[in-house]
């Protein structure tokens, strides 16, 4: 029973990193207006020893930790900003960055980042196809924006002359249906419908969506 | 039987059935983790594909630095820029093999992803190895 | 008469009671065990994920834990060398738990693998509430058995 108690206590934590952290983990929401993310992690030397950063590395080339100097003395604060470049990214984004001191340089401590920029459309459906020799007729491709998001589109155009697209309906900036088909169903096709959009203003996202008369 | 003699007899008697299902057991993990993560292939398999583009993940500067020959950029910083000239050139059937820098790279998963789900492609395949793969396997 | 009734009643219906968390918890183990055992290359994975042994020990570990989970599970529901399997859940329960708490602590991003895919969480909140739930459990029935030791000592030194 007393070895019972005494494995119950036996701490199985791997060493870690001297630096006491006010958080590792980072999360926030951003759009693909916006440039770039900062997310600061504090920290202190609780220990009674100088710690130096040893090892600062990120999982990502687009998370930047930055640091204002290497060796921190007992008791002494310091923080590590990382940037967080949001490019044209979507969706979820995690990155780590690993922080090893000289107490422990093999066992690094990791800061995750969490970074959700949603979607800011909806699109359906990613095919359309027809059957050869079939009818030619209507089929619907739907651009919503979400609750939010104003989002117009530019521009519509198709890769193969064979089918053609144009705005069925449109709600300015929340929903347009484009009504596609091909031309004829004589012989097998494949062609990409082409939807510029205005966001974000600087490099516009285009969508597509795969045309088949099969 | 005391107590812990019963424990001991249990964790002695489970290694009975887990010697088997360590050698047959249709999912067991490989011992080594070289092994290929889902939607990897070798170079050797990427090779072989008929109908290959290769896409290159990295950033901007180490693709204009060196890319596999025939390579378009595709990565996240420039999604929107750079998914028009994959998108145009694709053809159904076509094989999308995406490398990055080495072996830790989840960009090349990301990207793969992205372009499934974007382009409707279903051939996306990932150079196990990535650039540096690539580089050691040249004359 | 009444009182003897009652106690007696009292104490038969804790044994009905330990029964049951017996059978409720040694299914549990018996079903995490047999989840875990559908897909070991996963479970490898999840446990590589605490980044506290290395890979080689990650696939030990995922092909013998499940079949000790089960073995010991039904040792509860059983009764068969029911003492040993209680301690042998308990022990893995604290383990695990302790593991919990060091990835919890370097803000690991782990999705838990105790039922397989079908109920992963990285919410650490959840995770612990659940997990001291079950060592709760476990160590009431360590009580009871404790107790019952106890009783039957008693009873013994009672010789008319």
């Amino acid at each position: 029973m007393k070895l019972f108690a005494l494995l119950l206590l036996l701490p199985l934590h791997a060493g870690l990193a001297g630096l006491t952290w006010s958080t590792t983990h980072f999360s926030a929401k951003a759009t693909q207006a916006d440039k770039e993310v900062v997310a600061r992690f504090g920290f202190k030397n609780d220990t009674t020893k100088p710690l130096t950063i040893t090892h600062l590395e990120s999982s990502c080339g687009c998370t930047v930790p930055q640091l204002a100097k290497k060796t921190y003395a007992p008791g002494e604060t310091g923080e590590i900003v990382a940037y967080f470049t949001i490019g044209q990214r979507m969706g979820m984004q995690n990155s780590t960055i690993q922080v090893a001191t000289s107490d422990a340089p093999r066992k690094p401590t990791a800061l995750r980042l969490q970074i959700d920029i949603p979607d800011p459309l909806e699109t359906s459906p990613l095919l359309l196809t027809w059957k050869r020799g079939g009818e030619a007729k209507d089929q619907v491709f739907t651009v919503k924006a979400k609750p939010g998001f104003s989002v117009k589109i530019a521009e519509i155009s198709v890769s193969n002359q064979q089918f053609t697209a144009e705005i069925a309906t449109a709600k300015e900036g929340s929903r347009y249906d484009i009504a596609v088909r091909p031309k004829n169903t004589a012989q097998i096709g494949f062609g990409l419908l082409i939807i510029t959009t205005d966001y974000p203003a600087k490099e516009p996202r285009v969508i597509y969506a795969q045309l088949k008369v099969e | 039987m005391k107590p812990w003699t019963q424990a001991a007899f249990l964790c002695g008697l489970a290694l009975l059935p887990a010697l088997p299902t360590a050698i047959f057991h249709p999912k067991k993990p490989a011992w080594t983790r070289e092994a290929l993560a889902p939607g990897e292939i070798t170079l050797d398999t990427a090779l072989a594909l008929p109908d290959r583009v290769w896409l290159d993940a990295r950033k901007a500067g180490d693709y204009v630095a060196g890319h596999i020959p025939g390579a378009l950029p595709l990565n996240e910083d420039a999604w929107n820029n750079l998914l028009p000239a994959v998108a145009l050139q694709f053809q159904p059937g076509q094989n999308l093999v995406i490398y990055c820098d080495s072996l830790e790279c989840n960009t090349s998963h990301l990207v793969a992803e992205r372009l499934r789900r974007e382009l409707g492609a279903e051939n996306v395949f990932i150079l196990k190895g990535g650039w540096l793969t690539w580089q050691k396997n040249q004359p | 008469m009444a009182e003897k009734s009652t106690v007696a009643v009292a104490a038969s219906s804790g044994r009905l009671a330990e029964r049951l968390v017996g059978w409720i918890f040694g299914g549990l183990f018996i079903y995490a065990g047999g989840l875990k055992l559908l897909d070991p290359a996963q479970f490898a994975v999840d446990i590589a994920n605490y980044q506290l042994v290395s890979w080689p020990f990650a696939v030990a570990a995922a092909i013998y834990l499940p079949w000790l989970e089960i073995l010991a599970g039904l040792g509860l529901v059983t009764g068969w060398k029911r003492s040993g399997a209680l301690r042998v859940l308990i022990f893995l329960m604290v383990i695990f738990v302790q593991a919990l708490f060091t990835a919890w602590v370097r803000g690991l991003n782990i999705e838990c693998g105790c039922f397989g895919k079908a109920l992963a969480t990285s919410n650490y909140a959840l995770l612990f509430l659940r997990d001291g739930a079950i060592l709760a459990g476990l160590f009431w029935l360590l009580y009871r058995e404790w107790k019952s030791r106890l009783a039957l000592e008693s009873e013994a030194l009672v010789v008319p």
